[in-house]
């Protein structure tokens, strides 16, 4: 499902019309990148958390020229879905679906 | 800041944001989620413009071991979530960090106290988008030793100037101080010392009204930018005083800081000269230093004008033969006591910046080692000038032959 699919079920089951909910949609993901930048965590319930991790630099070495890299540590954002939802994707995998 | 956001919370962000209702809000959250839930189980995929993609992996059976019983089992296949965040949101995050760049090592970089992550399988899949950062910062860091080594060469036409010329400037001195320093600094830091010069400049045009900063200013044209940090460190120490006394705004408190910071960062590469060549430093000269720098400084600007400065000259020019003497090369840089735990190859890498070198401190005190694998404790090792065999801890070459030497060695004594 692309972005475009997304908003299009969005505003259908919202009974919003398209450009409204694309605009709600942009809105939100600001705001959400906004509060990540901030080192904050969101959750959403039955869903998950965004939350960012820092990763630290690392030294890695290149296996075809030998040549060693010095990786700057970075911080990334992650989400982490709730053990609902995971169980919910392992139950349908084990019914065979 | 690192606090937790619940629903509420992001529903009344979210509503500022978007000029709604704050249960309209709420409603296109709830939505929202259902119809990603929806899409993951229908199609597993699931993009979202400015956040990312979820999307459902599917993963292997594999055999685990239960930690209670101690039974074997098998893991059975299943979907795990996984969530790819677009380059945006991890540049909005990543933005504390962002001036950070891949940096080639070069081999002669000792880094046996970090453990070196072998991640292979890393690399293989990060290839693609880092090579072409690695690329670009290959170029630039290359740039960085090449204007040290257009330092080193004007070590000996300084030196040649002093010992011929009656009327050597004193940037002669800083000069041929400052390329000791240069080299033996560690590329990293040539790194961080290289941005910081660039505010300096910028310093500099403010402080333009100062006589000094312009005779300065004059030498620094002429020179690369080391003349430039010492100028400065003049600069500072003369308009400290006068800034304190009005401070009034954020600008100045910069200033301060920024000038202090470098009086630290100057005073600890003096330190560092000064302790790996500690015969250079006789206590007259570090007390007459500074007055010899600035005298210099003012007779060679006014040179042209006035005959008057003969005397002035005349002292410069003593004093300056006679740092000239002190700083000829001695043949023992250093004086290293074994004690229980002393290894030569630590010693070497002390005084030579690689645990290699540690042949010609074995070589130049043969009498006092029979073997380099058991020196006795309680001897004072002499440690040989660097000159003496050559050595450059940044030169591939000299550490070979240092390498070869170390296996003949070692052979001889097995």
């Amino acid at each position: 499902m692309n972005n475009k699919e997304l908003i299009a079920s969005l505003s259908a089951r919202l009974g919003w019309n398209q450009f409204e909910t694309e605009r709600m949609l942009l809105a939100f993901s600001s705001v959400l990148s906004d509060r990540l930048a901030d080192s904050d965590t969101v959750s959403l319930p039955d869903f998950g958390q965004f939350e960012v991790r820092k990763k630290m630099e690392r030294i890695t070495v290149n296996p075809v020229s030998g040549k060693r890299y010095l990786v700057p540590p970075k911080i990334v954002p992650t989400f982490r879905p709730v053990q609902q939802l995971k169980g919910r994707f392992k139950r349908k995998d084990d019914n065979g679906e | 800041m690192e606090s937790k956001l619940t629903l509420k919370e992001l529903v009344t962000l979210l509503a500022q944001k978007s000029e709604k209702r704050n249960d309209d809000a709420e409603r296109f959250v709830k939505e929202l989620v259902a119809v990603i839930i929806d899409g993951l189980s229908a199609e597993g995929k699931v993009k979202m413009k400015g956040i990312g993609t979820f999307k459902t992996v599917a993963v292997e059976p594999r055999e685990s071991i239960d930690v209670n019983t101690g039974r074997r089992f098998m893991i059975p296949a299943h979907l795990k979530l996984s969530f790819t965040p677009e380059k945006e949101l991890c540049e909005a995050v990543n933005s504390p960090f962002a001036f950070f760049e891949t940096i080639e090592l070069n081999d002669n970089v000792d880094f046996s106290d970090i453990d070196i992550a072998k991640e292979s399988e890393g690399i293989l899949n990060e290839k693609s988008d880092e090579t072409e950062d690695i690329e670009a910062e290959d170029t630039e860091f290359e740039e960085i030793p090449r204007e040290t080594d257009a330092l080193i060469p004007a070590v000996p036409v300084n030196q040649k100037a002093l010992d011929d010329n009656n009327i050597p400037t004193n940037n002669n001195l800083v000069g041929e101080d400052e390329t000791i320093n240069q080299p033996t600094i560690d590329n990293p830091e040539v790194k961080n010392i290289t941005p910081e010069i660039e505010p300096i400049q910028e310093l500099q045009d403010d402080l333009k009204p100062e006589p000094v900063s312009e005779s300065v200013e004059k030498l620094s044209s002429e020179q690369t930018q080391t003349p430039i940090v010492e100028s400065v460190t003049k600069d500072a120490e003369t308009i400290v005083p006068k800034k304190i006394s009005s401070k009034s705004n954020s600008k100045e408190l910069f200033l301060l800081v920024a000038i202090f910071l470098l009086l630290i960062a100057i005073g600890g590469g003096l330190y560092y000269i000064y302790t790996r060549e500690p015969i250079v430093l006789p206590q007259p000269k570090t007390s007459v230093d500074p007055v010899v720098l600035y005298k210099a400084d003012t007779t060679t600007t006014a040179l042209q004008d006035s005959a008057l400065q003969d005397s002035a000259l005349a002292k410069s020019d003593s004093v300056v033969a006679k740092t000239d003497t002190v700083a000829s090369e001695p043949e023992v840089i250093g004086v290293e006591k074994t004690v229980v735990g002393s290894r030569l190859a630590y010693i070497a890498r002390k005084y030579y910046g690689h645990k290699f070198f540690w042949v010609y401190i074995y070589e130049y005190n043969k009498a006092l080692i029979k073997d380099p694998n058991n020196i006795p404790i309680g001897v004072e090792l002499k440690i040989p000038s660097p000159k003496l065999y050559g050595i450059d801890a940044k030169d591939s070459h000299s550490v070979e032959l240092a390498s070869q030497k170390q296996t003949e060695i070692l052979n001889h004594f097995q």
